[in-house]
Order: structure tokens, then sequence, then C-alpha cells
């Protein structure tokens, strides 16, 4: 077990929170707190810090390639010797079978397929965070409600669900992305309502209602900053979930529509050219995605080291 | 035992009726009209959409749509012939009879499109958890014990490998190597064996065996540090005992609990797997007929599979107060 638990932080934050209340919020305190434990323990985290790395390192690609791309992404070639080449100096990762530059695709196709993990996860954490608040909370009549509701939603197995989604809405990228965050949001609210049943009932939350705070102040200003650290952690595993299931349905010819580049999109026309030997339309942009989740895995996996050791083994994502 | 079982398979059946709700709803919530965008794809004729609307009972108000859909028209009366006379009873039994409605674009019934293509998808299925529980399972015993060695990291590299990698393309990389290659099968060529098995089962199970062999590694981790592990060391009880008879009983609840989400997950990974095999199996099925848009086949599929997975999952449960005694006091 790690040495501290940030949770342990909690009898600290309690006074703090009686002496300040009106003008400060119990949380801010106690999460500089914790993203100093944060920040310690993840600088010793070798695997997370190359896993960051690597992203960081992707996402800056990605997010300029309209200036270091060396070709348009969307432009064929006129020269007719340009189709389908192997990878070469020129074209670093080849072409594909309309004589466009596969790498400039792969950097174009990263913006969308990385932009629709984070949008679709950062959706779903907004909705799924007010509804397991509400949940966990108000309790009772209101609990049954959402809380059947979202056993009913996770009953369908994430795939299935942004099916369903598509289906009713229509393929599409903005629709695939909207279907991702439907699917994933019921593990988010799911995890808020457990995490603010156990915040609620502690003294800080006590005193602060002893205090007249309304119910709104205290599910924002205290339960929120104390909930947020596991939301954080398995939101940033649900991001590699969500880029692998957008790019599937992409793949699936549900998301991102031809020409525009995509990585899951690309894997799909190369499959046609596979039993023909021109693996590099497959490799590149599938290996893009790879490795692209698996630094978001490692990421998310110190992260939850870091900050939630609770949740290690529980494989939320 | 009894009181729990029945609450158990009451909750399961309310979960269930609220999956058909959702379902049910789906074709409401569709922008625009749900006919129109599903005859926009068959070629129709003139009194086309109000024959399809009155067909699948459209015209209808809600509540009534959703008795008529669930238990067909022998409580409910429907005219979906035209004729302004209600059918005669019996004419469409229901969902919960097993009666989807017709498939728009395959002109049969959608429950014989699932009894044709639903073994495809359960032996693959259930080949890839045949292959992940033994590999996932053995994986994280070897991590656990041997902690912290080159074995423990090459395992959890391995494991990490298998969450990250995405299904498609893992599924495309070995079809590119065993089937183009190296030429030890024959790519693309659906169901033909066992042997045109074994690259759709290894892409199926491989996100399996990563999450099933890390949460064995962490669970024995967890029971091998607790106090009754200990006394039994210190008792001179032998290394090999004390891992099957007190380490592995217990390590494998958190495991078996996570069987059935697996089952889910497996179900709904067959929907790419399939597609990127031509495997004629249900997931692929679905994926066509998203494309065409063939509103009663999506919904027959989804809420078949929701069903199969709910029935896993309760099957799961019962299978785990056999192991654990703690679950049925609770």
């Amino acid at each position: 077990m790690p040495e501290r638990s940030p949770a342990g932080g909690q009898p600290a934050a309690a006074p703090a929170a009686i002496k300040t209340l009106p003008e400060n919020n119990a949380g801010a305190g106690q999460s500089q707190n914790q993203w100093f434990f944060v920040r310690r323990q993840l600088r010793q985290d070798k695997a997370a810090l190359l896993g960051g790395a690597i992203l960081l390192i992707i996402i800056a690609l990605t997010m300029l390639a309209d200036s270091i791309s060396p070709f348009d992404p969307l432009e064929q070639s006129r020269d007719g010797a340009d189709l389908l080449v192997p990878p070469n100096a020129e074209h670093w990762m080849g072409t594909d079978d309309l004589r466009r530059d596969v790498f400039s695709r792969v950097l174009h196709g990263g913006r969308t397929t990385i932009s629709v993990g984070v949008v679709s996860i950062s959706a779903a954490i907004s909705i799924g965070l007010a509804l397991g608040l509400m949940a966990g909370y108000f309790g009772g009549g209101i609990d049954d409600v959402i809380s059947r509701f979202l056993d009913i939603m996770l009953t369908l197995p994430a795939i299935l669900m942004a099916i369903v989604v598509v289906t009713i809405l229509g393929a599409g990228l903005q629709n695939a992305m909207l279907a991702v965050s439907i699917a994933s949001m019921p593990a988010f609210a799911r995890l808020v309502r457990g995490d603010t049943l156990v915040e609620k009932n502690k003294i800080y939350v006590e005193s602060s209602r002893a205090m007249g705070a309304s119910h709104w102040h205290i599910m924002w200003q205290h339960i929120l900053p104390n909930v947020v650290s596991s939301v954080i952690v398995v939101g940033t595993l649900r991001v590699a979930s969500a880029i692998q299931i957008a790019a599937g349905l992409s793949f699936l010819g549900l998301g991102a529509q031809i020409p525009h580049p995509e990585w899951g999109a690309m894997l799909s026309l190369g499959r046609n050219y596979i039993r023909s030997g021109q693996w590099w339309m497959t490799v590149f942009p599938g290996l893009a995605i790879f490795i692209t989740v698996m630094c978001i895995n490692l990421l998310g996996d110190g992260l939850r080291d870091a900050l939630d050791p609770r949740l290690r083994g529980t494989d939320q994502a | 035992m009894t009181a729990y079982l029945i609450r158990r398979l009451l909750a399961s059946i309310v979960i269930l009726l609220g999956v058909s709700v959702l379902i049910f709803a789906m074709i409401h919530l569709v922008p625009g009209d749900p006919v129109a965008i599903m005859l926009h794809e068959v070629k129709s004729g003139p009194g086309a959409i109000e024959e399809m609307r009155r067909n699948l009972g459209l015209d209808r108000p809600l509540p009534e749509q959703y008795l008529f859909w669930l238990i067909g028209n022998d409580y409910v009366q429907v005219d979906t012939d035209g004729d302004e006379l209600p059918d005669s009873r019996g004419t469409r039994r229901g969902i919960l009879r097993g009666d989807f409605g017709r498939s728009i674009f395959k002109r049969a019934q959608v429950i014989d499109i699932i009894a044709d293509r639903f073994p495809a998808t359960l032996k693959l299925t259930v080949a890839a958890m045949l292959l992940a529980l033994p590999v996932g399972i053995l994986a994280g015993i070897v991590a656990a014990i041997r902690r912290e060695t080159l074995h423990d990291y090459v395992t959890m590299l391995g494991a990490l490998v298998g969450v990250s990698i995405p299904p498609f393309w893992l599924g495309l990389m070995l079809m590119y190597v065993f089937g183009v290659e190296l030429r030890w099968v024959r790519p693309f060529v659906g169901d033909r064996g066992f042997i045109t098995l074994i690259l759709p089962t290894i892409t199926l199970a491989a996100p399996t065996v990563a999450i099933i062999a890390r949460l064995t590694r962490s669970s024995m981790l967890n029971v091998l540090g607790e106090d009754y592990v200990r006394t039994a060391r210190a008792k001179g009880v032998r290394e090999a005992w004390v891992l099957t008879a007190h380490v592995l009983r217990n390590a494998f609840i958190p495991v078996l609990t996570i069987l059935g989400l697996q089952f889910g997950y497996l179900l709904g990974g067959a929907v790419i797997v399939e597609t990127v095999f031509v495997f004629p199996g249900l997931g692929r099925e679905v994926v066509t007929a998203i494309i065409n848009r063939d509103f009663p086949l999506v919904q027959g599929v989804t809420l078949f599979s929701a069903t199969v997975f709910v029935l896993i999952n309760f099957g799961v449960d019962m299978l785990y107060t056999a192991v654990d005694p703690r679950i049925r006091y609770a």
C-alpha cells in the first residue's frame, strides 16, 4: 500500500470547513494538500511519467498537424506513381489507395480521435457527476430513480449502448461522440454516488449544515472537491476506452465518415488492402491508437496509485 | 438463500423490463419520422409509409404501443393490416414470447435471424472465455507469487498491452501476419471450422485475458497479506497447500464477480471482431442493420443481448453465493 491515502486528509480539512465557511471552501485547502502528495507520488512513478511524456508528444504532434505534416491529408497526389507506395523517405508511412500521404493523415486523424475521447468523457463526467451527487446526497426516492436508471443503462455493454445511440441518431462523428458519452456516463454516476454516500456523513458536512449552508453549497463546495480525485482517475482511464470505442465505431463505418481522416476510419480503409499486402495503411493508424491508449492507461494507473489507492485492482476502466 | 435468489431474480426481471422500455423508446427518439427514414432505404410504393406505420403499431398511443410490442395482440386490439377492423387475436405474439417483429430489409422474422446468427457468436464468445480464463488466471497467479520479479513485470506489461491494443487492429495484424505473410490460415473466410476460429478467439480474448490477469494478481496479493495465510504458514502448512486451499479459493471471488461483466464485454466485442473476420454472427448482423436503419432488427438483437447478459450475471451471482457463503447471510 502507498504510504498515504489522500482521503485520510479529512480530519484536518473538517475544522477548516468550520472556520472559513462563507468566504472559502473546505475543498480548496485540502486539494492543495492532496496535489502536493500526488505530485510527489507521480514523480516517483517512472511508468506513469513515461506514459504522460509520450502522450504529451503525441498530443503536440496532432495539434500541430497543420504546420508539421508534410502533405495535405485530403490531397490526392496527381502522380500515378504515388499509388499505394510503401513507406519511404518522402512518404514516411507510405501512401494510400487514393495517393494520399498516410503520415499526414495519421497526424490529422489523431486530432479527431483524441478530441472525441476527451470531449465525450468530459461530457459524461459532467452529467454523471451531477446525477451521482444528487443520488448520493439526497438518497431516498431520487436515489432510487437515478440508481435504477443507471442499472438499466449499465445492463448494455458500452459498445452495444453506443450502437443503440448511433442507430437512433444515425452514423457520423458527432453522433459517435454522443454515443460514447452516453455509454460512459453511468460509470461516473455510480462512482460519484458511492463516494458521496461516504462523504455526506462526515463531520465537515454536518458542521456546514449546522451553519445553515444550503444543499447546493454543501454538494458543490464540500462534497465535490472530495469526490473529484476518483473521478479524475476513472476519467483518465475512461478516455482510453472512449478512444477505443470511438475508433471502433468509425472502423465499423458508424463514426467519422470519409474522406475525413480518423484513425479508426483509416483502419477500415486499410483493411481492404491487407490481403494484397499493403500493410502500411493498417499498421500506422492502429499503432497510433495503440500507443496513445497505452500511454493514457499508464498515466491513469499512475494517477490511481497516487490519488486513489482504493481503486487499485478494481479495473474500473 | 432462497429469499436471496428470489430477490435477485425479481431484480433481474425489473432491469430487463427497464431495458425493454429503453429499447422500445429508441425508435421514438429518432429525430424525424423513423418510418420515413427506414423506407427511404427500401424502395417504397405509395401508401407504404401508412402501411408500415400501422404494421409497427406506430399509429397507437405510446403505452398501448409498448404493450402491443411487449405482449402481442392477445390483449391489445390493433389493426395492422389496414382493413379498419382489429386483427384477429394472437397474430402478433410480442417480444415476451419471442416475437420481435419482421426485419425491414431481410423480410424475415427477427427472431429467426437471431436464431440463425447467435450460435456463431456464442461459439466465439465461449471460446474466448475458455481461452481467457485459464491464461489470465495462471498469468495472474504467477505474477503474484513472483511479485516484483521479471515474471511479474513481463506479465503486467502484457496485461497493459492487452487492455490497450484496439481489438480491430489486433485482428487485422494477426490476419496479416498469419494469413497473408505466413499463409497459415486463409484470411477473411468467416466461420469454416476450428482453424478459422483461432484468430478471432485470440483477438476477442486479449483484453479479457489482461483484465483477469490483473485482477487475479491484485486479489492474490490482497489475500496473501491476510492473517489466516500467515497463520497457515506459521503452522508449517506446505506452501503449495497454503496457496491452493487458502489463497486461491479466496482470490477467485473477485475474479468470479467480473466474469459476468466480461461475458457482456465479449458479446459487445464480438460486434467488432466479427466484422474484422467476416464472421457470420449476430454482431455483424447488427452492424449491417444499423447501416440499413433496420430498427426492428437492431431492437431485437440489443434486447436479446441484454437478456443473455442479465441471465449470465444472474447465473454468476448464484455461483458466487455457492463459493462465498458470506454473501448468503449478508
